[in-house]
C-alpha cells in the first residue's frame, strides 16, 4: 500500500539509508583491498614470500577440514538423530553454543597448552591446525545439526516404517538432503579458519622460510600472518605495506571462494525449501 | 540463514522424543550390525568433541589459577652457578620468584608492567579499561546501526533490496580481522590523525570503529531473526487497527522482540570482545590505561597474543597471561550465557 | 529443482573428498620427513632484515637445510631458545641476569656469539630544530620527566614512540639511559620501521631505532647526536669509528645464541654469519662487521 504517512517515508529513508551505506561500505572495503593488492601480487611472489604462505594456508585448511569436518558432522547427526534428547545431548548442545563465540586467541592458549606442548608437538603445522580444526569445530557442528534438522520427519519415519535401521534412514535418507547444507556449514567453517591469525601467532607462525620447509612438524608461514608481519615487522613499510595489501587480496579471494561456494549451496537450499 | 551463529538458538525439542521410540526388530543380522557400529562411531565422535570442549575449560581454569601459587624463590645455589653478582642476583629474585599477590595483584592495580625493572607488576584494571573502551564504543555503533538495519531488512525492505543486502553482510561477516586492521593501519590511522590534529592514528577510536565493523553482521542476523519471530498477527492486529507503520514497530514489534534485540546486541558485544588483530595493528599498545577514545588502547586479547609467545614456560609473565586469558574467558562465556538465556524462546 | 544427491554419490563424494585430503596431508608429512627438519631462528626484530638475508644466502648454499625465521623480540627469542622450541636465537643485547638463572634452573648452556655492530639512533622529524640531546637529556625525556620540547629548543609535547617490553632495543636502552622505568604514554610500536614511519610522519615525535632501519629512511627523519659528557661535541651513530670506539653509548652487539652442544647446522649458521659473505651482507646493512669491536658481548 502506498499511502504511507510522512513519517513513514521519513523512517523508511532513513532506515534504508543506512542499510545502503552499510552495503556501500562493505563493498568499498573490499574494492580497496582488492585494487591495492592485486597489482601487487607479481611483487609478492617474487620477493614476499607468497608460496610459502599460500602452502601453509592450504596445509593449515586441510588439517582443520580432516579435524574439523567428520567430527562436526558425526556430532551433529548424534545430537540430530540419535536417540531421545537426554540431559547429556542438551548439555552438549549448550556447551557447543557457547563455546562457539570463545575468542581465538583463547584457542591459542589451549593448543599452545595441549598441541604445542602438551602432546609436544612444538610449534608445529600440526599443533596450529589441530587448534584452528578445534576452533572451527562448535560453529561448524551447529551449522550442520541445522542442516540435518532441516529435513522434515516424514522421511525419517516412513523409512522406519518400512524397516530400515536407525543409520540407513541417516546415510540414505537423511545425509542426502541435507548434504547441501551441511557442506555450506563446512565450507564457512574453513573460510572463518581460513582468515584466523590470533591461534597462529601462539602455535608456530613465522616471518620467513627459506629453503625446504615442509611437513607437519615444521614451522610454518600462512596467509593471514604474513599481512601481519608486513604490516608490523616488514623492515621497510613503504614496501611491507603494498606487499600486505597484495597478501589481504589473495586472502580476501580465497575467503569469497569458499563463503561464495557456501553461500550458494544455501541459496539452492532456499530454492528449495520453497518446493 | 545469514550465518552460523544464528543458530545459537536452535530450536529446543519437545520434552517429548521426536520419533517414536518402538522400533521393527531388524531381521537382518548384517544390517543391525552394521547399524550398531556406525552408530557407535558416530556417538564416540560426539563423545570426542565433548571431551575436547570440556578441555578447554579444565585447561584453562588450571592454568588460569596457576597465577595464585606463589612461585618458589630461585634457589642460591642455582644463581651462584650462573655467575651473577650480587646485585643482579637480588634483581633475578625478585623478577623470578614468586609474590603473595598474583592473583589479587591482577584485580586490583592497573599497572601492567611484567618487564619492569624494580617491581614487575601485573595489574589487569588498565587492560580491561582498554578492552571495555573499545568494545564499548564497537557496541554503542554496532547495537543501534546493526537494529536499524535489521529493522529495515525484516520490515520495510523490498525483496530485490534484501537480495542485495544479506551477501554484502554475510560478506562483511567473512572479512578476517586482519585485513579490517590492515585498513585500520593504512587508511583509518591516517584519517583519524589528521581529523583530530593527533600525532597518531593508532588509538582506542580506531579499534573501536573497526570492531564496530567487525560486530554489525551477528548484531544484524541476529536482530533480524528476533525481528521475524514476532508473530505476523501481532503486526497485522496493530496495522488493522489503524496504526501506521512506525507505529506499529514502536509499539508492538519492538517491545515484542526486545529480549531478542539485547541478544543480539550482546552478541555482537562477545564478537568484538574477542578480536585480536585488528586491536593488535590499529590501537597502538601502550603501557598505559588510555585516557580517552583518542589515546592508545592495549586491549586484553592484543597482550595476550604479543606478549606469550615471549614469557618463559612456568614463569610469573606467563601464569599472569594465562590468568589473563581465563579472565578472558570468562568474560566471554558469561556474556554467551546472558545472550542465549535472552534468547531461549518462551511461550508466547 | 532441488540438488538432491543419491546416496551412492554423497558417500562416494565423501570418501573421495577424504581421501583426496588425506592424499594431500600424506605428500605433505613425506616431504617433511624428506627435509628433515629445518632450522628455527627466532629472535631480535633490529636484525630481522640482516638475518632474513643471511638466512637466504644460507639456505641458498645448503639445499639440504631449510630456515624458518620469526622475529618477536629478543627475550621471546631466548625464552624460546631455553624451551627448546628454537635452536638459534638472535638478541640485540646481552644476556639478562633472569634469562641466565632460567637457563641454569633448566640445565641450558648458552652460548652467545657476537658478530656485527650496531647502533640504536635517535630519532626525530626533520623540521624538529634540535639537532642534539644530553644522554641525561633523553633519559628524563623517556621517563617522562621531560614531555615538551620548549626547554631543549624546540615547541610543543613530546610524542614518544618505541619498542615493546620483549624488545632487545627496549631492554638496552632502558638499561643505559633510562635507568628506572619508561613513561606509561610511549607508544610501543612493533618495530624499529615503524617507530621511523612514525616519527617521519609526526612533527613532535621522538623515537629509537635500530641503525639499519634509520639508514633506510634517509632523509625523512633526522639523526640526534648524543653528548656524553658535558662540553664534547654530539656523537653521531652512524660514525663508524665512534661506534667502535665506544664513543656512541648505545652500541651494542648482535648475537646469535645456541645452547652449548648446537645442531650442526645451526654451527654452521653462525660460522656463516662471520665469514666473508656473511661480512659483506652485514655492512650492506649499513652495520659494522665484528672484527676489533669494543661493546661487550
Amino acid at each position: 500500500m502506498s499511502h504511507a504517512s510522512r513519517r513513514e517515508r521519513l523512517l523508511t529513508g532513513l532506515l534504508g539509508g543506512l542499510t545502503a551505506a552499510l552495503v556501500a561500505l562493505t563493498v568499498a572495503l573490499v574494492l580497496v583491498i582488492l585494487a591495492r593488492g592485486l597489482p601487487q601480487l607479481g611483487a609478492l611472489l617474487r620477493q614476499g614470500g607468497l608460496g610459502a604462505a599460500a602452502l601453509g594456508t592450504v596445509g593449515l585448511t586441510l588439517i582443520t577440514a580432516l579435524v574439523a569436518a567428520p567430527f562436526g558432522v558425526a556430532t551433529a547427526i548424534a545430537l540430530s538423530e540419535l536417540g531421545p534428547p537426554g540431559r547429556l545431548a542438551r548439555g552438549l548442545r549448550f556447551a557447543l553454543g557457547t563455546l562457539a563465540g570463545v575468542p581465538g586467541v583463547v584457542w591459542g592458549l589451549f593448543g599452545l597448552v595441549v598441541f604445542v606442548q602438551g602432546l609436544g608437538l612444538g610449534p608445529s603445522l600440526l599443533a596450529a591446525g589441530l587448534t584452528l580444526g578445534v576452533f572451527t569445530l562448535p560453529s561448524l557442528t551447529l551449522a550442520c545439526e541445522q542442516a540435518l534438522r532441516a529435513v522434515p520427519d516424514d522421511e525419517r519415519e516412513a523409512a522406519l516404517a518400512l524397516g530400515a535401521t536407525r543409520w540407513e534412514v541417516i546415510s540414505r535418507n537423511v545425509l542426502p538432503r541435507a548434504a547441501p547444507g551441511i557442506l555450506s556449514g563446512v565450507a564457512l567453517g574453513l573460510s572463518r579458519a581460513a582468515g584466523e591469525t590470533a591461534p597462529l601467532l601462539l602455535t608456530g607462525a613465522v616471518y620467513s622460510i627459506s629453503g625446504p620447509v615442509f611437513g607437519l612438524q615444521a614451522p610454518f608461514m600462512a596467509l593471514p600472518h604474513h599481512v601481519y608481519t608486513l604490516v608490523t615487522q616488514h623492515p621497510d613499510p613503504t614496501v611491507g605495506e603494498p606487499l600486505a595489501y597484495a597478501a589481504a587480496a589473495l586472502l580476501l579471494l580465497l575467503s569469497l571462494l569458499i563463503g561464495g561456494l557456501a553461500a550458494g549451496l544455501r541459496a539452492r537450499l532456499r530454492l528449495g525449501e520453497g518446493l | 540463514m545469514l550465518s552460523p551463529e544464528r543458530s545459537l538458538a536452535p530450536p529446543e525439542p519437545a520434552e517429548g522424543v521426536r520419533l517414536s521410540p518402538w522400533r521393527p526388530p531388524i531381521a537382518d543380522a548384517d544390517r543391525a550390525r552394521r547399524d550398531r557400529v556406525m552408530r557407535t562411531i558416530v556417538t564416540a565422535g560426539a563423545s570426542l568433541v565433548g571431551l575436547t570442549l570440556a578441555a578447554l575449560l579444565v585447561v584453562l581454569t588450571v592454568k588460569g589459577l596457576s597465577a595464585l601459587w606463589p612461585i618458589a624463590p630461585v634457589d642460591p645455589a642455582l644463581l651462584a652457578e650462573a655467575g651473577l653478582t650480587a646485585e643482579e642476583s637480588a634483581r633475578a629474585q625478585q623478577a623470578l620468584s614468586g609474590w603473595e599477590g598474583l592473583s589479587a595483584g591482577l584485580l586490583r592495580s592497573a599497572r601492567w608492567a611484567p618487564q619492569a625493572l624494580d617491581t614487575p607488576s601485573f595489574g589487569a584494571l588498565g587492560l580491561m579499561g582498554s578492552t571495555a573502551l573499545t568494545t564499548g564504543l564497537a557496541a554503542l555503533i554496532a547495537a543501534p546501526l546493526g537494529v536499524a538495519v535489521a529493522i529495515y531488512l525484516s520490515a520495510f525492505a523490498r525483496p530485490i533490496e534484501r537480495a542485495f543486502a544479506r551477501p554484502a553482510i554475510e560478506l562483511l561477516a567473512a572479512l578476517p580481522s586482519v585485513l579490517l586492521g590492515l585498513i585500520g593501519v593504512s587508511v583509518l590511522g591516517p584519517a583519524i590523525a589528521k581529523l583530530f590534529g593527533l600525532p597518531s592514528g593508532l588509538v582506542a577510536l580506531n579499534g573501536g570503529l573497526l570492531l564496530a565493523l567487525m560486530a554489525l553482521p551477528t548484531v544484524i542476523a541476529v536482530a533480524w531473526e528476533a525481528l521475524n519471530a514476532v508473530p505476523q498477527t501481532f503486526t497485522e492486529a496493530s496495522l488493522a487497527l489503524g496504526a501506521d507503520r512506525v507505529t506499529t514497530l514502536w509499539r508492538v514489534t519492538l517491545p515484542a522482540s526486545w529480549r531478542g534485540l539485547v541478544a543480539a546486541s550482546l552478541l555482537g558485544l562477545g564478537r568484538a570482545l574477542g578480536e585480536t588483530m585488528a586491536v593488535l595493528m590499529a590501537c597502538g599498545n601502550s603501557e598505559a590505561p588510555p585516557s580517552s577514545l583518542l589515546s592508545p588502547a592495549h586491549a586484553m586479547t592484543a597482550t595476550l597474543a604479543l606478549e606469550l609467545p615471549g614469557a618463559l614456560r612456568d614463569s610469573a609473565h606467563q601464569r599472569a597471561l594465562f590468568a589473563l586469558g581465563l579472565l578472558l574467558l570468562t568474560i566471554s562465556l558469561t556474556n554467551q550465557l546472558v545472550a542465549r538465556r535472552l534468547l531461549r524462546p518462551r511461550a508466547p | 529443482m532441488l540438488f538432491v544427491p543419491s546416496p551412492r554419490s554423497v558417500t562416494h563424494g565423501g570418501l573421495t573428498l577424504h581421501g583426496l585430503t588425506l592424499c594431500a596431508l600424506a605428500l605433505f608429512l613425506g616431504l617433511g620427513c624428506a627435509s628433515g627438519r629445518p632450522l628455527r631462528v627466532q629472535g631480535s626484530e633490529s636484525e630481522l632484515a640482516l638475518i632474513e638475508a643471511l638466512a637466504q644466502r644460507f639456505a641458498a648454499a645448503r639445499p639440504t637445510v631449510g630456515v624458518a625465521l620469526s622475529g618477536g623480540g629478543s627475550a621471546a627469542g631466548v625464552t624460546s631458545l631455553i624451551d627448546g622450541a628454537i635452536d638459534v636465537a638472535t638478541v640485540s643485547r646481552p644476556l639478562l641476569p633472569t634469562e641466565r638463572v632460567e637457563a641454569a634452573r633448566r640445565g641450558v648452556r648458552l652460548e652467545a656469539t657476537p658478530f656485527a655492530l650496531d647502533t640504536i639512533c635517535v630519532v626525530v622529524h626533520p623540521q624538529n630544530p634540535v639537532l642534539s640531546l644530553d644522554v641525561d637529556q633523553l633519559g628524563a625525556i623517556l621517563r617522562g620527566e621531560t614531555t615538551r620540547w620548549d626547554t631543549l629548543g624546540g615547541a610543543g609535547p613530546i610524542s614518544l614512540y618505541g619498542r615493546p617490553s620483549s624488545s632487545g632495543t627496549w631492554s638496552l636502552l632502558r638499561e643505559r639511559v633510562v635507568k628506572g622505568d619508561y613513561t606509561p604514554s610511549i607508544r610501543a610500536l612493533g618495530g624499529s620501521a615503524a617507530v621511523v614511519q612514525a616519527v617521519a610522519a609526526d612533527a613532535s615525535g621522538l623515537g629509537y631505532a635500530a641503525l639499519s632501519y634509520v639508514r633506510h629512511a634517509g632523509d625523512r627523519v633526522r639523526v640526534l647526536g648524543l653528548v656524553v659528557h658535558a662540553g664534547e661535541p654530539p656523537v653521531d651513530p652512524r660514525d663508524e669509528a665512534a661506534a667502535r670506539e665506544g664513543r656512541y653509548p648505545l652500541t651494542r652487539a648482535l648475537s646469535l645464541v645456541t645452547v652449548a652442544e648446537p645442531r650442526p647446522e645451526a654451527e654452521a649458521l653462525v660460522a656463516f654469519a662471520q665469514s666473508d659473505a656473511g661480512v659483506e651482507m652485514i655492512q650492506q646493512a649499513g652495520l659494522f662487521a665484528l672484527e676489533a669491536a669494543h661493546a661487550e658481548p
